[in-house]
């Protein structure tokens, strides 16, 4: 090896080494931490929201007939009110909407729709049912087919505190009464339907894969925007600088490749490996087939994410914005990117924006290398490829123009 | 005896005046200190109302394909067209001819579902054969299990709706022998775009109090101020009070004019009173600024200060459910929040402005204030024992 190729390295390798070390002991190790922490609260966040979709919501019914909440209790002992507690069953019993389940439970039976309003507001109960006081003999009509006029009305009181949980509460309570009308009022219902998939040999995916893979790729993002802009910080000292003014063109550069190797060792041996472990274990993702191009694809992520940090480092003033614009631009990608929803589930319109944005194409092969394991489109590799090549001469302008020159 | 009270009283209330004086001054000339407090719930703000709507639209676009034809054909797809929530409809509904070619533009991603209505719809319904129902079939886009899951709740309401309507003498829709009523427990329709504003007012009670404490405190330690402090003749208990004091004032500034701001925007209709909602963010952020002065005191930088606030005010008020209701998220997670003083504040806000009721208030506020009490004490004696070692 050539004396000249030997410097090189050996520059880089004390760059790295210089870089390292600030970070772990300086007081910008708290950025280390945070680059973990965000992430990991984002898939708290995504993880108990997705993951609890289950949830289970509680139900208060009331039997407006008996007088007392006690007559309410001996007439469901006794069993002399059948169709009211097969339908307090059916209240109870779980259903299924695709692969998902729908529970609720009856927590409280009683005679007076007002004991449960402030019940209702306050989230100890989410859903009332108030059955009319004829439901008892109609169904019983209904079922000997001796019904003669007449309609029941089931009121319900939905809990309207947050839009997703109500439209989750009201579409449990639907599922619920399908089951219902299917079982028992079988001869009463005109239509029924049938699902399909649209591709009948692919797996569907859980949602919190998509979710747990996207927040891989915001993870290493977000962290190696945030440590490559850090890294950069390191230089804007003002010896430091002095000294890297009179240094010559190939040593800046060498000085510069230094920090971003830097960034993609400390981001993928720390973040990277927590978060990993983190996110594999606890959404269940499964292992990627092919473990080498997983790898190299985490080292495209990450190295995008570091030459876009040192862009940012090299215009952003004042270091503490770093974390706060980084985190930002890291949850708009995932938002955007395909790291939260899937791009084909976009509107095609949006889909067309997105294919434009630098990031789109690391969400799409590092999803797809966990995922499916499938090759990815080689237009999605050229794309990637060509804005590391972007970012790269980019990040070396600004950091010349801003970081070396300036004053 | 009393003039000696009073002029200590004095001598007191000086020096907590010039401290004041002194951390708005530099509070006023570092703007980080002041922005740290002010973007992040604007980010969370913008990120979960813009970039969820983009990403998790409401209304799902779905082709209809009718080879049926028929009149209730037409009324199935007027109820796909016309069902929905508070907020937005659950359908958008585009008519295509061919099944064939429905099924092409499925496999092509434009469209991602597809509800298809075969020949024989409305003769199986009025056959008067026995369980020989009309059949539809939704296909879709199997890509996550969420997504799937959305079309069959959004078709089930439909063909319930169309099941709670006999339709079996043509031209008309009688009411069926089972029908549902809805009502809702607060009288006004709660979008994800008010939930998500009183979380992001929510955690303004949490990080102004956290993070104006614990920079005046890293401020002092970070600038070697704090051993003038100590060496000089001004009270403890007055240098404490007033750090915390700054918190209320500056937290209480950004507070109200984002609160009147957001609740113009998303037209929240505010229910409760203004005087409880001041006083829990004072307790809030009295309880929040006695936390962030001790987390001043360990760390002693700006920089990891201003982080660790932030996170943990994220922390804080994910756990006490100002980013979603705490029941969506599992018992785990409400018996966690009962721990923390913000998921108090968080209950008092949304209740006093949605729906206020006495009995659910009290009980919360007077935590606050036991709370508060304590805390203050607890990071008074603390700092008053550490802070000044030199």
């Amino acid at each position: 090896m050539s004396r000249f190729k030997k410097l090189s390295i050996s520059l880089i390798a004390k760059e790295i080494m210089k870089n390292l070390k600030i970070m772990i002991r300086g007081p910008s190790r708290t950025i280390l931490i945070t680059c973990l922490v965000f992430p990991l609260i984002y898939l708290t966040f995504m993880t108990l929201i997705f993951g609890s979709i289950n949830f289970n919501f509680p139900i208060a019914v009331v039997l407006p007939n008996f007088n007392t909440d006690a007559e309410v209790q001996d007439a469901l002992n006794s069993n002399s009110i059948p169709n009211t507690q097969e339908f307090l069953n059916y209240l109870n019993n779980n259903s299924y909407v695709g692969d998902t389940i729908v529970k609720s439970h009856v927590v409280a039976i009683g005679s007076s729709l007002h004991e449960y309003e402030d019940k209702l507001k306050t989230q100890e109960i989410s859903l009332i049912v108030r059955l009319p006081s004829g439901f008892e003999n109609s169904i019983a009509q209904l079922k000997n087919g001796t019904w003669s006029n007449g309609q029941v009305n089931i009121e319900l009181w939905i809990l309207n505190i947050h839009e997703d949980y109500q439209k989750n509460i009201y579409f449990g309570f639907e599922r619920k009464l399908k089951a219902y009308y299917d079982n028992i009022l079988t001869n009463e219902t005109e239509i029924s339907y049938i699902y399909r998939d649209a591709v009948s040999d692919r797996n569907t995916f859980p949602r919190m894969w998509t979710i747990g893979s996207g927040g891989l790729v915001y993870l290493c993002l977000s962290t190696s925007m945030i440590i490559g802009a850090s890294f950069i910080f390191n230089e804007k000292n003002e010896l430091m600088r002095q000294e890297l003014a009179i240094a010559s063109i190939k040593n800046q550069a060498l000085t510069y490749t230094g920090k971003i190797f830097a960034t993609l060792l400390l981001t993928i041996a720390i973040n990277f490996t927590i978060g990993s472990i983190v996110i594999f274990f606890w959404v269940g993702l499964p292992m990627p087939a092919d473990f080498l191009g997983f790898i190299l694809i985490t080292i495209a992520t990450v190295s995008i994410g570091a030459l876009f940090g040192s862009l940012l480092g090299a215009l952003i003033p004042e270091q503490v914005f770093t974390v706060p614009i980084a985190a930002f631009i890291g949850l708009a990608t995932l938002f955007l990117c395909g790291g939260f929803t899937d791009i084909e589930l976009f509107d095609p319109t949006l889909r067309m924006i997105v294919q434009w944005i630098p990031f789109t194409y690391s969400y799409s092969i590092f999803k797809s290398s966990i995922l499916t394991g499938a090759f990815p489109p080689i237009f999605y590799i050229i794309s990637l490829i060509a804005y590391i090549i972007i970012f790269a001469f980019s990040g070396w302008y600004f950091y010349k123009r801003f970081v070396i020159k300036s004053k | 005896m009393r003039d000696r009270m009073r002029n200590q009283i004095k001598v007191w209330l000086s020096n907590f005046a010039a401290i004041i004086r002194k951390d708005l001054i530099s509070t006023k000339r570092v703007k980080k200190y002041f922005f740290s407090a002010v973007i992040p719930p604007l980010v969370i703000l913008i990120m979960f109302t813009a970039f969820l709507q983009v990403s998790n639209p409401e209304t799902y676009t779905v082709m209809v394909v009718d080879e049926d034809n028929t009149h209730l054909s037409g009324v199935m797809k007027g109820y796909l067209g016309n069902i929905t929530s508070e907020f937005a409809p659950w359908f958008e509904v585009v008519n295509v001819r061919s099944y064939n070619e429905s099924l092409k533009l499925l496999q092509d991603y434009r469209y991602l579902g597809l509800i298809y209505i075969p020949a024989g719809f409305q003769s199986n319904i009025t056959s008067g054969i026995p369980g020989l129902k009309g059949t539809i079939f939704l296909i879709v886009q199997n890509i996550n299990n969420d997504y799937v899951k959305n079309y069959m709740q959004r078709l089930d309401e439909a063909v319930l709706t169309f099941n709670q309507n006999l339709h079996l003498s043509p031209g008309s829709v009688d009411d069926f022998k089972i029908n549902l009523d809805l009502h809702y427990a607060i009288d006004q329709p709660v979008s994800s775009l008010k939930m998500i504003t009183l979380g992001v007012l929510s955690i303004y009670g949490i990080i102004c109090g956290m993070l104006f404490g614990a920079l005046n405190i890293a401020k002092e330690f970070e600038d070697l101020t704090i051993i003038e402090i100590a060496n000089s003749p001004v009270s403890r208990t007055a240098f404490l009070a007033s750090k915390q004091l700054i918190a209320v004032l500056l937290g209480g500034i950004i507070f109200l004019i984002f609160a009147i701001l957001m609740f113009i925007l998303t037209q929240i209709q505010f229910r409760g009173s203004f005087l409880i909602i001041a006083l829990a963010f004072t307790l809030s952020t009295l309880i929040h600024s006695g936390i962030g002065c001790l987390i001043g005191l360990k760390l002693k930088k700006t920089m990891p200060v201003i982080l660790t606030c932030i996170i943990t005010s994220m922390l804080l008020w994910f756990f006490s459910g100002g980013f979603a209701p705490l029941k969506i998220l599992g018992d785990t997670v409400v018996f966690v929040s009962r721990f923390f003083p913000s998921t108090y504040w968080t209950e008092i806000l949304v209740s006093e402005t949605l729906f206020p009721i006495t009995s659910y208030l009290l009980p919360r506020i007077t935590i606050l204030i036991i709370l508060c009490i304590a805390i203050t004490l607890i990071s008074w004696y603390i700092i008053s024992k550490e802070g000044f070692k030199q």
